[in-house]
């Protein structure tokens, strides 16, 4: 049985954890920014189309 | 939190304030009542005018309008504020980890769920958002506009003013967001724009598809229109005609045909369809689930060498990808994105190519890697476009002439040119061009055999080489003399000189010998005189024949255990 230093495979996960973290970090901010954007952005249009619905 | 308290206060504000002049004035009845009442009291008070009761004549048009502009408006917003917490949830679902397991066990969760977003577009949806959004705001543009131009055309002007250069800035952001890449404004639309043209050319490939199906379609029911019409003269006797009748009867006769063909073509897909759900429904079985896996590690693999431009992690992933002993259900960008890096390790100076200081072992693992999976490739689909796009990139990245001259990996530089140009129909005759640097997959599985003590050429070197025996057109001549080498090799021959293809052509027939002698068959070899005078391409094509033939048989016999094994190969 070949320790984690030496099999090829759980060094390449090692490696695949730490970039999919950092991916994943970029991926979610990125996404989660818009879609704050989008619910703030919302509730303000929803408020002028209200006020001249009345 | 903001935005749900901003959200609830425009619902309920939204929910107060929703009466408007869609309905009677409730204000204008009490009016009209008092003055009748007054007119019963004193009929001189309004002159001559004799007030009645005003019927409601139903809203006026415009309102009707501009109401209905404003509501598409608000639900499109709310629904894009519906999509936006939904969105925020499942955000939150991808970056949870989900399970229990080991790291590998989670990473490989990661990677499926990632493989899921790709699939099903997720950045598609996510990216339509904003667009509803400018569509509602566009709408809350229009609707304003229309209602104060019915109110006071002097304020409504400004109002369409703006709303009319918002369009003008809007479409020429999009236009300029289309134009450069690095244009700041950028906007959803311009990035769909861009991919405009691949997109066309999809559409346009399975609208063709489509279009011959209705195509049909419509031929049979002019088909039907005409048997109809041609009923329709037939119920006046005197427009009775032979023809007439006859060409009734083959319509009549044919249409059932049509129209089951017709719906065979619909039904089937929507069959193999059901097929794929079933397929998805039963429950993997152990053997699957080994192989999904090696699939998962196998996109990965691939992930991480798209994503990544690190050399020591593409290091790291190419010696996981090399120690892997099976590729099942790979990516085929997989290859593309090895021969990448590899192409990164080498650089081209004045026709000699040479490796980058520094980055030898990258590119000696990543040539094997790339190697390894362009053959199977090549034996599992050799119709595949990645196989026509490697050749692409090759030719783009050296050029024809390329002086591989003590560049170590130029063994199995060949053998990925050779394979992808022997892969194609066309390319076929240039096969011969390639083996002026005298490297030949036999080469190659000479040092591979060297290399490895069991003295067994790769498994899946050995099925490249029964994969082209078993082609039909056969390959060239000498793909057979190479398979053959393979083949012999693997059996334990020792192919000692493989530089000029005359001598190839009398060892081969050697060889053929041998290995019908060792099976205990009884094959008559050619002998070895009449092959030094053929030349290699232009030999009699019989003879060549004959030599395939023989190859066939090779292929075919050395699945049972060899006798002969390691014996000289020389008689």
């Amino acid at each position: 049985m070949p320790s984690a230093q030496e099999d090829p495979r759980a060094k390449f996960y090692d490696v695949y954890r730490r970039e999919a973290e950092e991916y994943d970090r970029e991926f979610i901010k990125k996404y989660d920014e818009d879609l704050n954007t989008t619910l703030i952005f919302v509730s303000l249009a929803g408020c002028q189309v209200t006020g001249v619905d009345s | 939190m903001i935005q749900a308290g901003l959200f609830s206060a425009v619902t309920s504000a939204f929910v107060i304030q929703v009466h408007s002049q869609l309905q009677p004035d409730p204000n204008d009845e009490t009016a009209a009542l008092l003055r009748v009442l007054i007119y019963k009291i004193d009929n001189t008070t309004f002159g001559s005018d004799v007030p009645m009761l005003p019927q409601w004549a139903g809203p006026p048009r415009t309102i009707v309008q501009v109401e209905a502009i404003l509501y598409a408006s608000l639900a499109t917003s709310i629904f894009s504020a519906f999509l936006a917490m939904l969105g925020k949830q499942w955000l939150n679902r991808y970056a949870s980890i989900d399970m229990r397991g080991s790291a590998i066990e989670r990473s490989q969760n990661r990677q499926k769920k990632l493989d899921g977003i790709v699939r099903w577009y997720f950045h598609y949806v996510m990216e339509a958002l904003p667009l509803m959004l400018q569509f509602a705001l566009l709408l809350l543009g229009c609707g304003l506009s229309l209602y104060l131009w019915g109110i006071n055309v002097d304020v409504a002007s400004v109002i369409v003013g703006i709303t009319s250069f918002g369009i003008a800035f809007y479409v020429l952001i999009v236009v300029a967001g289309t134009a450069s890449v690095s244009c700041p404004y950028q906007t959803p639309g311009a990035q769909i724009l861009r991919h405009t043209p691949s997109l066309i050319r999809s559409m346009f490939r399975s609208a063709a598809v489509y279009s011959n199906t209705v195509f049909s379609y419509y031929t049979k029911s002019s088909l039907c229109i005409q048997t109809l019409v041609t009923c329709r003269g037939l119920i006046r006797p005197e427009r009775w005609s032979f023809d007439g009748v006859i060409q009734l009867e083959l319509l009549i006769l044919t249409l059932p045909f049509h129209l089951v063909y017709d719906t065979h073509l619909f039904v089937r897909p929507m069959y193999m369809g059901v097929l794929t759900l079933l397929h998805w429904a039963r429950s993997p079985s152990v053997d699957e689930s080994d192989q999904q896996v090696v699939t998962l590690d196998l996109q990965c693999i691939s992930w991480i060498l798209q994503t990544s431009l690190d050399k020591v992690i593409h290091l790291s992933t190419l010696k996981s990808l090399a120690a892997m002993a099976t590729l099942t259900n790979f990516n085929p960008a997989l290859i593309s994105a090895c021969f990448d890096i590899l192409a990164g390790c080498v650089m081209v100076v004045g026709g000699k190519v040479v490796i980058t200081r520094g980055l030898e072992e990258l590119a000696a693992i990543s040539d094997l890697c790339c190697l390894h999976a362009i053959s199977h490739l090549a034996t599992m689909d050799p119709t595949s476009s990645v196989l026509k796009d490697v050749r692409q990139r090759y030719t783009r990245t050296f050029p024809l002439k390329a002086d591989f001259e003590g560049f170590p990996p130029c063994l199995s530089f060949a053998v990925i040119l050779n394979i992808s140009y022997s892969q194609s129909k066309v390319q076929q005759e240039d096969y011969r061009l390639l083996s002026n640097v005298h490297v030949t997959p036999v080469h190659l599985s000479q040092l591979e055999y060297q290399k490895k003590e069991r003295g067994k050429v790769p498994r899946w070197f050995l099925r490249f080489a029964l994969h082209h025996l078993r082609q039909d057109p056969p390959p060239p001549p000498s793909v057979v003399v190479d398979c053959l080498s393979i083949i012999a090799i693997d059996m334990g021959c020792t192919v000692s000189d493989t530089t000029t293809l005359d001598e190839r052509y009398a060892r081969i027939q050697h060889m053929s010998a041998f290995l019908i002698r060792s099976q205990g068959t009884a094959g008559g070899g050619f002998g070895p005189g009449d092959s030094g005078t053929r030349r290699h391409g232009r030999g009699c094509p019989a003879a060549c024949n004959h030599s395939q033939a023989e190859g066939h048989r090779c292929a075919l016999t050395i699945r049972d255990p060899p006798c002969g094994r390691r014996a000289g190969s020389d008689d």
